[in-house]
């Protein structure tokens, strides 16, 4: 039973890790803490069931949710986030304001999608909620599946940051914007770039959440936010790699939770390991020389 | 005339919350948890109603000092957060705090208490109010207001000048989250029942909300936004519905445009001369 728990729990951390990694690069290259992100993958998953019931059509569906999920990132970072950063290093600790912006813009995200689809919710379009016998554990599909496809993502993601110019850009604009742009990147596009990258990262996990666990609702972006914040914190902010083990770590520890204290406890255990976290070791499990 | 009484009983009961989340900001705290605390003021004082007997009178304070207390100890072990990581621990203790209490028998369960005593008498809510204005007023235009507001603007450069920051941190949380406790304790008594859904979320981001576009550079801000987000949807019938666009796209506003809110766009009209007279530049 532990085993059984242990493994879904390492499996559905790769959904977080795509969140979190989205949380950590934004947070990096330019200090915002996108709080809307986890509604990307709200944006997704609605856009793939409106797709899907009005056209019948899979392939269709996915490439809208792209477009739709690339069109509300860069209407988020050309509209909200860009704007308010101009306040930023003025008086009044305006640094936060990117952060209320983007509080408000998942609130019209959740509501309009309330609005159109209903506040509960609602049965995704593909369904992989079947479980596999393997040895003697029921392990799910779906979140086979979905470990399978973060791992590749993620690993296409460290390869793209690490061995790409495209990477490097990013690394030298998380490092220090200014002397980015002296060397003649263009820190707008990167960061526009960098936004609309995450937010499909998001965009998929919130698709491949809808096929493991059949249901999607306006306000599933929370608890992924949560986890993808607490993961990048326990892993350090910044750091990629942080970012998959602390999701690794929530995964496996709500694992733990569910089989010994029940799943109402859930999130309150996740929150004491963020605690401990915070007490032990504040800066995270990685360092990472990009935040400033 | 009755009707209007009660939803300016209840938007007094929010403007509290809201003041003591001012404060909480102005020191760097950003606190999108104040719901918790809230609802720690309302359990304990139905708590200690229901389950020991003790009289309004009594417990209301009491309240207040729990409050104060667990909102110190939170502080005390977040001290190393700043700014955004400080809002997510509050985050996580929300969520961890609403499913957390709800598996509480003791104090009710999933379902909460009812039957706390109600307190019908609107002159608690009404000195509450005056209270928290006072110790807001306080608090940010004395000596002490100075500190906070350094301490939230630069926590290190404000270490350099000497401010004790962590003493400072603790305090000023511990204040806001009595004075949120304080509301909580109230609105129990108000309407007799407590729930962990009071703990929730959505009432943590309206005190948020609140604070952000009534503006959090001034103390009249909590005022204003608890009058514009309370008050004028009862005014123009906003519905439940399209509720979170309307403040949703408020605090867009106020991070693109407006940082300090409604109060900096009033003070902004008035003029230079008003914060000249007051000699403090906001």
């Amino acid at each position: 039973m532990l085993l059984q728990q242990l493994i879904n729990g390492a499996l559905a951390s790769g959904i977080y890790a795509l969140f979190a990694v989205g949380f950590t690069m934004i947070f990096g290259i330019m200090g915002v803490l996108n709080l809307a992100h986890a509604d990307f993958a709200m944006v997704a998953a609605f856009t793939i069931i409106w797709a899907v019931s009005a056209s019948s059509q899979p392939v269709l569906a996915v490439v809208l949710a792209v477009l739709m999920v690339a069109a509300v990132a860069v209407v988020l970072d050309l509209g909200i986030i860009r704007p308010s950063r101009r306040f930023q290093g003025q008086s009044q600790s305006d640094i936060e304001l990117p952060l209320i912006g983007t509080i408000g813009a998942g609130m019209i995200l959740q509501n309009i999608a309330a609005l159109m689809f209903g506040n509960k919710a609602v049965v995704f379009s593909f369904q992989m909620r079947e479980y596999m016998q393997w040895g003697g554990l029921y392990i799910s599909k779906g979140l086979l599946l979905s470990a399978a496809v973060a791992v590749v993502l993620l690993v296409l993601l460290e390869v793209m940051v690490e061995r790409t110019s495209f990477g490097r850009q990013i690394r030298a604009v998380a490092q220090n914007v200014n002397a980015a742009r002296i060397m003649g990147i263009n820190t707008n596009l990167v960061t526009l770039s960098t936004i609309v990258l995450t937010a499909m990262l998001a965009g998929i996990a919130g698709v491949l959440a809808g096929l493991s666990y059949g249901l999607v609702s306006p306000y599933m972006g929370g608890t992924y936010a949560i986890k993808g914040l607490v993961a990048m914190i326990l892993g350090g902010v910044g750091s990629l790699r942080g970012a998959v083990l602390g999701s690794l770590v929530i995964g496996l520890t709500e694992a733990l939770a569910v089989t010994y204290f029940g799943s109402q406890l859930r999130d309150s255990t996740v929150f004491l390991v963020l605690l401990a976290m915070l007490l032990l070791r504040p800066s995270g499990l990685f360092k990472s020389p990009g935040v400033g | 005339m009755a009707f209007w009484i009660t939803i300016l009983l209840s938007a007094a009961i929010i403007a509290i919350v809201s003041l003591g989340l001012f404060l909480q900001i102005r020191s760097g705290q950003l606190n999108v948890g104040m719901a918790v605390f809230f609802g720690i003021g309302g359990y304990a004082t139905s708590v200690l109603c229901l389950r020991f007997g003790w009289h309004p009178a009594v417990a209301i304070p009491a309240s207040v000092v729990v409050g104060i207390v667990l909102g110190g100890l939170f502080s005390a072990i977040t001290l190393n957060l700043h700014h955004w990581f400080f809002a997510v621990s509050t985050l996580t203790l929300s969520v961890a705090a609403v499913t957390g209490i709800g598996k509480i028998d003791f104090i009710g369960g999933a379902l909460g208490l009812v039957g706390v005593p109600i307190v019908t008498a609107a002159w608690p809510i009404v000195l509450s109010l005056a209270l928290a204005i006072a110790a807001a007023v306080w608090v940010d235009r004395s000596w002490l207001g100075l500190l906070v507001r350094a301490t939230g603007d630069d926590q290190v450069l404000a270490q350099v000048f000497g401010v004790h920051v962590k003493r400072l941190r603790v305090a000023v949380f511990a204040l806001g989250c009595g004075l949120a406790a304080l509301a909580g304790a109230l609105h129990a008594h108000r309407f007799g029942v407590f729930q962990p859904n009071d703990l929730g979320f959505h009432n943590s981001l309206l005190f948020f909300v609140v604070v952000i576009v009534g503006g959090k550079t001034h103390v009249a801000g909590p005022l204003l936004g608890t009058v514009f987000l309370f008050v004028l949807p009862e005014l123009i019938h906003i519905t439940a519905e399209t509720e979170l666009i309307v403040f949703g796209g408020l605090m867009v506003l106020v991070a693109v445009a407006f940082p300090a809110g409604l109060a900096g766009a009033i003070q902004g009209l008035l003029g230079r001369t008003g914060r000249l007279r007051r000699g403090l530049v906001s």
